[in-house]
């Protein structure tokens, strides 16, 4: 196809669908956080809500004060922040393998964090005294080479998916090997590892939020600038490398980048499921264009959104009780997830 | 119940009747296709990429339920037989299909009576004879224990022709038969499947990539084109100058092969485009 | 019809019988050390564990409560490994690729969830009879394994690849409800944890039976999968140009396959990576075909939770660990069977995904 016959071509190009796609996820992603907001133990008026966004200096005693800025909003940020690292790592991972289910909820990755987890927290003498971002980083990221790295056809998604599946098995029961080898003077610590296995919001405040936000802000503009490296291992490795790139090298240090966005999460909040699967293909097929620069941006947004929905979806639904958001994306986004690659199975994949 | 079927079907015309076929994947691939295969002939399915042949082929064996129209394979509307039913009748041989590892030829082949064994899957005495002579034929019996995966690409797509022979039907379907094989393996297959049309009567419908494959090995040609059937007829009269124009878009002569007096493809150029048909 | 000359026989139904026999004499020979032997217990001869059996008046107490609480898990052991891994093997054959095991089905962790939220939610009843969370388990093991199948068809086609999915993704969600449940179990007990992962433990003879009674109404839902799992092996057009109804036969294999496995993981937990091993350990001997596969990974399977039992009762981490001198530590309680079994599976799962495809 030449350029001529592109732009010949009616109707509306993947930019202006972009960014009609992009301006409607920001208003769903405002209402919803405004919403969200609102709603607690007490219900909090728009005016208060509104009020305290934009007022500085220091909190007032009342209690929407207190509960927006304290409880809620570093939740609603949370779920924002999460929700769009995670949309770009999947982009990342996806394209990068050329695998539409490279995903970390699929790669063990939560699993892997998870043995760090175990070991850290019954075993504190052999780990190093890291923050849990960078022992969860590691963690995760072992797991993730270990099937996509040690993979000789990572592009395989039945493979990859049994390799992660298995991986998840082996790395679970190490950790319950570390619980069940602990002398019982070190019970309290299973307490902990359980509670991260489950995941939850319950207890995100802004400190969470300070934990996660460095990595946030270096990953994304890199990961932002890799979408060319992206759009060319996407041609195919022979291509890439005519074209003076370095496969091999480029992958993995894309991974390690989806890896950077995706494990500080897992720390903060725990495994949340599926977001990074889900929301790159719905913004494929949305703006209809694989161009992963755009494809990133959007799946920012759709991630944060999901995300988002969960959360409220999650803390309001059964209120006063409060599912862990991780237990509830499983459960709602992992079918629509699924559904989505039963469509890719089934012929079809860019309609 | 197998063995009176096989019987059944033993005593009628062997061929197969494709009328009025509209099928597809979500979006129509095929818009009112007719085809038949005569009994006892080979006949060729052939069109340009994405014309629909494959999944003509995938229709007429029960693969894909069409939209509209009827499949008749020997005088039974395929749509009233069960999968079984439709195995005793019809053999297709998809297109670069994948073994296992470790699966000898014998094993594949066996996997062609599964149709005619009971529910345990014991073959009987008939079943390990059909089995025997469908290796015996493809000339594969000083390999029956050879993993498939080991064989060279000619002898991997006999081994496969031969689990379609052990089941014993009268109509034999091939989805691109030659694709993988270089062109010694690839007449090798094409000259067996020929043989066993002229030695055992076989009723062949396959799709083939090459015209002059087509125009060498088939006694009748069907010509799809963007999901229609645009012609059909004995190689000589089906093939013109007009039709590999603007159907294939090669500029050609069209000779006699000296020695089989069949209709021989020369291709000179890439033929103009028509206009209207720039959608790729 | 001319006289056909016949073929030559097939060595690898010869290497097949073989490898059984030679696989079932290490078994028995395995059977008899580990009702032998046992570190820091009750350590039994030949003879004492003859008498301790079959003529028990000559046998101190100890010594007869030793020896059958060891074949009762000897034959727990073996009746686990062989439907395991016959389990595997179908649905490697399924889903056409050698990763395949139980534990992606969602049978697994069905299982363990039903019992473990049955252990820390159900009513607290002074004596449950023995067979009561079996059947919790295998009720749960079922539902899950349905569920997967039925989630899998709502597209249509039952694929391999959406099978899989279902399982994964049903699998997750489970060890998430199971984390829910281990940590409202109240001091979150080492045999609760260790069931997650499976044992061998808690067999009684009432328990064996019920296995065995259960693996024998399976054995001919497996023998009729076999010839559907052949044909499904070459992929879903030639199975169905072969006269296969593929979904149907899909779903056929994936039971049976369930039952199987939930048979077996609804008496010891969440036992895995037998299904993974075992089949991939004689398929270059037996061939692909699973009338000859089946069978001899189950003897393998068998010997594999028979050593890893062996293990997990012998081995003793704080003695493994005294020597560097961490026996502090480390507490007293023994890894569970399951942990051994994974450590067997870690080195093949290695091998397999290195492989090219």
């Amino acid at each position: 196809m030449t350029t001529t016959g592109l732009r010949a071509e009616s109707g509306t190009g993947p930019v202006v669908r972009s960014v009609a796609v992009a301006a409607a996820a920001i208003v769903v992603i405002a209402v919803l956080g405004l919403y969200s907001l609102t709603q607690g133990e007490p219900d909090s008026t728009l005016g208060a809500v509104l009020d305290n966004l934009f007022r500085t200096g220091p909190i007032e005693g009342d209690i929407d004060s207190l509960l927006i800025r304290e409880v809620r909003l570093p939740r609603v940020l949370m779920a924002l922040i999460a929700g769009a690292a995670l949309g770009i790592a999947g982009v990342l991972l996806q394209d990068s393998m050329r695998n539409p289910l490279a995903d970390p909820t699929l790669l063990g990755v939560a699993q892997g964090a998870g043995f760090i987890i175990a070991l850290s927290a019954l075993y504190p003498e052999v780990v190093p005294p890291l923050p849990t971002t960078i022992l969860c980083f590691i963690g995760g990221t072992l797991a993730g080479i270990l099937v996509l790295g040690l993979s000789r056809d990572a592009r395989n998604p039945v493979k990859v998916v049994l390799a992660g599946a298995m991986l998840s098995i082996l790395l679970g029961t190490a950790s319950t090997v570390v619980i069940l080898i602990a002398p019982r003077a070190r019970a309290a610590g299973v307490l902990e590892y359980f509670r991260f296995v489950i995941g939850s919001f319950f207890d995100v405040r802004w400190e969470s939020i300070g934990l996660v936000l460095p990595w946030f802000v270096i990953a994304i503009p890199i990961a932002l600038l890799s979408a060319r490296v992206v759009n060319l291992l996407q041609l195919g490795d022979e291509t890439a490398s005519g074209l003076g790139l370095n496969p091999g090298r480029a992958r993995i240090g894309l991974l390690l980048l989806a890896m950077v966005l995706v494990t500080p999460y897992v720390a903060a909040i725990g495994p949340i499921g599926f977001v990074s699967l889900f929301a790159p293909h719905v913004s494929r097929s949305l703006i209809a264009s694989t161009d992963a620069r755009l494809v990133m941006a959007i799946s920012a947004l759709i991630g944060a959104a999901i995300l988002l929905i969960a959360d409220t979806a999650a803390r309001l639904l059964f209120f006063p009780f409060e599912i862990p958001a991780g237990v509830f994306t499983w459960i709602i986004v992992g079918p629509l997830a699924l559904v989505l690659v039963g469509r890719l199975g089934g012929r079809g994949a860019t309609a | 119940m197998t063995d009176t079927d096989a019987a059944e079907v033993a005593g009628t015309v062997a061929d197969l009747r494709a009328t009025g076929i509209d099928a597809g994947y979500g979006s129509p691939v095929l818009h009112g296709v007719d085809l038949t295969a005569l009994d006892g002939k080979v006949t060729a399915l052939v069109g340009p990429n994405g014309s629909g042949k494959s999944t003509l082929l995938k229709v007429c064996a029960n693969l894909l339920d069409p939209e509209a129209g009827s499949v008749v394979v020997c005088g039974e509307d395929i749509d009233g037989l069960s999968t079984r039913q439709v195995a005793t009748r019809l053999a297709l041989l998809p297109q670069g299909p994948t073994t296992p590892p470790y699966l000898t030829v014998r094993d594949l082949v066996e996997q062609g009576r599964f149709a005619h064994v009971g529910p345990l899957g014991m073959l009987r005495r008939g079943d390990h004879e059909a089995v025997t002579r469908a290796i015996q034929l493809v000339g594969l019996e000083h390999m029956v224990n050879r993993d498939v995966d080991s064989l060279s690409g000619g002898e991997r797509q006999r081994a496969w022709l031969a689990l379609s022979l052990a089941q014993e039907t009268p109509v034999l379907a091939l989805d691109e038969p030659t694709t993988f094989l270089d062109i010694g393996h690839q007449w090798e297959v094409l000259e067996l499947v020929r043989s066993l049309n002229a030695d055992r009567g076989l009723t062949v419908l396959m799709v083939l990539h090459d015209l002059n494959h087509a125009a060498s090995f088939s006694d009748h040609l069907i010509v799809l084109e963007h999901g229609r059937a645009i012609a059909a007829g004995e190689p000589w009269d089906t093939l013109t100058d007009e039709l590999l124009r603007d159907v294939f878009g090669i500029e050609a002569s069209i000779i006699a092969d000296p020695r089989t007096k069949r209709p021989l493809i020369v291709p000179h150029a890439a033929a103009k485009r028509r206009s209207g048909s720039t959608e790729s | 019809m001319s006289a056909l000359a016949s073929l030559p026989p097939d060595p690898r139904v010869r290497t097949s019988i073989r490898t059984i026999a030679v696989v079932v004499a290490v078994t028995l020979f395995m059977m008899a050390m580990s009702l032998w032997w046992g570190t820091g217990s009750v350590r039994l001869g030949p003879v004492t564990a003859w008498n301790a059996l079959f003529d028990s008046e000559n046998a101190e107490r100890l010594e007869v409560v030793a020896a059958e609480a060891r074949v009762v898990r000897i034959l727990m052991s073996v009746l686990v490994g062989a439907a395991l891994a016959s389990a595997g093997a179908l649905l490697q054959t399924l889903y056409r690729n050698p990763l395949a095991s139980p534990e992606i089905t969602g049978v697994t962790q069905g299982s363990v969830v039903a019992v473990v939220v049955w252990l820390v939610y159900g009513p607290r009843e002074s004596a449950d009879p023995d067979w009561l969370f079996p059947v919790i388990g295998c009720i749960g093991g079922i539902a899950a394994g349905l569920l997967t199948y039925a989630v899998s068809r709502l597209g249509g086609r039952v694929d391999p690849l959406r099978l899989i999915l279902v399982g994964v993704l049903l699998g997750g969600l489970l060890g998430s409800l199971l984390g829910l449940a281990l940590i409202a179990s109240d001091g979150l007990g080492l045999d609760l944890i260790s069931w997650t992962v499976g044992t061998v433990q808690s067999a009684t003879w009432g328990r064996v039976g019920l296995l065995a009674a259960a693996l024998a109404v399976c054995l001919p839902l497996v023998v009729i999968a076999i010839p559907y799992g052949n044909a499904l092996a070459l992929g879903e057009d030639v199975a169905q140009g072969t006269g296969l109804t593929v979904n149907r036969a899909r779903g056929v294999v994936l039971f049976a396959a369930a039952a199987v496995t939930a048979a077996a993981v609804s008496l010891v937990g969440g036992i895995g990576f037998v299904g993974l091993v075992a089949p991939h350990l004689v398929r270059r001997r037996t061939g692909s075909d699973l009338r000859r596969l089946l069978p001899t990974a189950a003897v393998v399977g068998a010997l594999l939770v028979l050593v890893a039992d062996f293990a997990s009762r012998n081995i003793r981490p704080r003695d493994l660990a005294t020597p560097f001198g961490a026996a502090e530590m480390v507490g007293a309680f023994a890894l569970p069977t399951g942990v051994y079994l994974a450590l067997i599976g870690a080195p093949f799962f290695i091998h397999l995904l290195r492989r090219q495809p």
